[in-house]
């Protein structure tokens, strides 16, 4: 009988390295070199968000009480940060958390247990998340929580620290939890097949959400911003702020604006976890027993006056047959293929990113409060 | 097969209540070429090898034999991505073959073989049932079927329409091929008529 934890570590290593679709970013298949080129470009990133705060906080004259209360605004920025990347990651492996047909096919002849796959594949969910939080945090984890401890001793430094890697910890959990549970859920209420056409729209939608709210998020991370009891409203809805309050709760911050906030981040956390994990597992066991037999996106049914309609449109839009070709192709192509629809989905959301950067700036107006533009007079 | 044949087949290990040891036994080759596309020939069969328990050792000595012998030693550290519809399928073969199973399914299993290949899977065919391997082999094409198969059924519609050796359905029938019984007993329309309505529209 096969050893079920040699069968785990072959599958997990397996999962491990297909968690994002990689396909999408690499029809040749480098998954070692994908991922570490990933992990790498977060790394980097991390790197400059640390370049720049470690001097700008080490060189400050501005008094403790203000720095410290200067630093919420960047601390809520590393956390969204930080829950964007879990995001991002989280829509590019949307498709890896379930098992797909193929596995279906490949696994389900060996005699592997639906539990060691199981355990496997959320071992490797797991794996993923930590490593993409990980390399989001790992030059700005190491350095900030010294620069800005609450309690200016060495136990306020390892406090500080600990409540950093807490916190995005949660909030990565929470993000990524929430959008298990959509996935999950939709799985679980349809069909193999129609939870496939569902998922790209849910998981093109979750994408720009995720970025929309990145870009968009007004900079209340000041004292008077957070107490402001017009923003009571805005502050329950957004949850880099819960995690922000969250954050200085495990630093020991006495402020009764975070503790508030700390306990939207608790419950939030565990309603996600709760939900995100049991949609997940009863989605996972649907479609292990009915993903073999169900067929991948197809087209749908149209009536026959639509296909007329659709026809006549093409033809006067296209009188040449090569341009039609090209046309219909193109969009059946975006309409059934997921893998496209995505591609079409980032390059849309980087044109999205720069249009929501400039939007926000003529938003709160050029002169107003950003995330990065208070602190440090 | 009905349900009571199914049983006494899969007698020793019942199949409802011990379906690893089920899977253990049998070496399936599936009609689509599902592969992981990311993995090389060899890393693949390594793969099933070690989730089917074999040793390290007779993971590497088999995989390496059976690519050397499927003519796909060359392409062993060749993405699957990159395999032609026939190197998928020998790969299938010898991932279904890698551990010795006793119950072997086949389906479509010459689709995509050059004529080498599918002579050498034809007289591997009849060499296990000779070692007496259970085999059971779908396929479209009758002509192999006639030539490697000592037991046929014939579907028609979900229902069993022939069950016998195919001497036997030749005397019943009094029919000299199997394409000729199968045209008795499963076409239900007329292959000239429809042959001339396609020319006719190929020449439209």
């Amino acid at each position: 009988m096969p050893d079920e934890r040699r069968q785990f570590r072959i599958l997990y290593r397996d999962f491990l390295f297909r968690m994002v679709d990689l396909e999408l970013v690499s029809a040749r298949g480098e998954i070692q070199n994908l991922l570490v080129q990933f992990a790498a470009l977060l790394a980097a990133f991390s790197f400059v968000l640390a370049l720049f705060l470690v001097p700008a906080y080490a060189t400050s004259t501005l008094p403790r009480e203000e720095l410290l209360s200067g630093a919420w605004s960047h601390e809520e920025f590393l956390i969204a940060t930080s829950m964007a990347v879990v995001g991002m990651f989280a829509v590019l492996a949307w498709n890896s958390t379930l098992l797909d047909r193929r596995d279906l096919v490949v696994l389900g002849l060996l005699p592997v247990r639906t539990r060691t796959i199981f355990l496997a594949k959320t071992a490797a969910i797991g794996t993923a998340l930590g490593i993409s939080l990980l390399a989001v945090n790992i030059f700005t984890g190491l350095s900030f929580p010294f620069l800005v401890p609450l309690i200016d001793s060495a136990f306020g430094a390892i406090r500080s620290f600990a409540a950093y890697w807490i916190t995005m910890l949660a909030a990565g959990c929470f993000v990524f939890c929430a959008l298990l549970a959509v996935n999950g859920i939709a799985a679980h209420l349809f069909s193999y097949r129609l939870f496939l056409r569902i998922s790209s729209f849910v998981q093109l939608a979750a994408f720009f959400t995720i970025l929309g709210v990145y870009f968009l998020t007004p900079a209340l991370a000041t004292p008077r911003g957070l107490a402001s009891p017009e923003n009571q409203a805005l502050l329950s809805w957004l949850p880099s702020f819960w995690f922000l309050g969250l954050f200085q709760k495990l630093n020991g911050s006495a402020n009764p604006a975070f503790g508030l906030l700390a306990q939207r981040a608790v419950i939030r956390l565990a309603i996600a976890c709760f939900v995100g994990c049991a949609a997940y597992a009863l989605a996972y066991y649907k479609h292990m027993r009915n993903g073999f037999e169900q067929p991948d996106i197809a087209p749908v049914e149209r009536s026959r006056g639509a296909k007329r309609i659709g026809g006549f449109l093409v033809g006067k839009l296209f009188s040449k047959p090569l341009e039609r070709a090209v046309f219909l192709f193109t969009a059946r192509t975006v309409a059934r293929s997921r893998q496209h629809r995505l591609l079409l989905a980032i390059y849309g959301g980087v044109g999205l990113a720069i249009a929501l950067a400039y939007t926000k700036s003529l938003l709160h107006g050029y002169g107003g409060q950003h995330r990065d533009d208070y602190g440090f007079a | 097969m009905n349900r009571a044949r199914e049983k006494s087949y899969f007698a020793a290990s019942r199949f409802e209540r011990n379906r690893i040891a089920h899977r253990q036994r049998l070496g399936y080759v599936p009609e689509e070429p599902h592969l992981y596309p990311h993995l090389t020939g060899a890393e693949y069969l390594e793969m099933v090898g070690q989730l089917r328990g074999l040793p390290d050792r007779h993971v590497t000595e088999k995989s390496d034999g059976f690519l050397r012998l499927f003519g796909l030693y060359e392409d062993r550290f060749v993405p699957i991505s990159s395999y032609s519809k026939g190197m998928r399928q020998k790969v299938l073969l010898a991932a279904a073959l890698l551990h010795n199973p006793e119950i072997i399914l086949l389906d479509e299993p010459f689709s995509g073989l050059d004529v080498n290949s599918a002579l050498v899977l034809r007289s591997l065919i009849r060499e296990l049932a000779g070692r007496g391997k259970v085999i059971l082999f779908s396929s479209h094409e009758l002509d192999i079927v006639e030539r490697v198969s000592s037991h046929i059924v014939i579907l028609h519609k979900g229902r069993v329409v022939a069950n016998d050796s195919i001497e036997q359905l030749r005397t019943l029938m009094s029919l000299p091929t199997l394409e000729e019984i199968f045209s008795q007993l499963a076409l239900e329309q007329d292959t000239k008529a429809i042959t001339e309505e396609i020319v006719n529209l190929i020449e439209l």
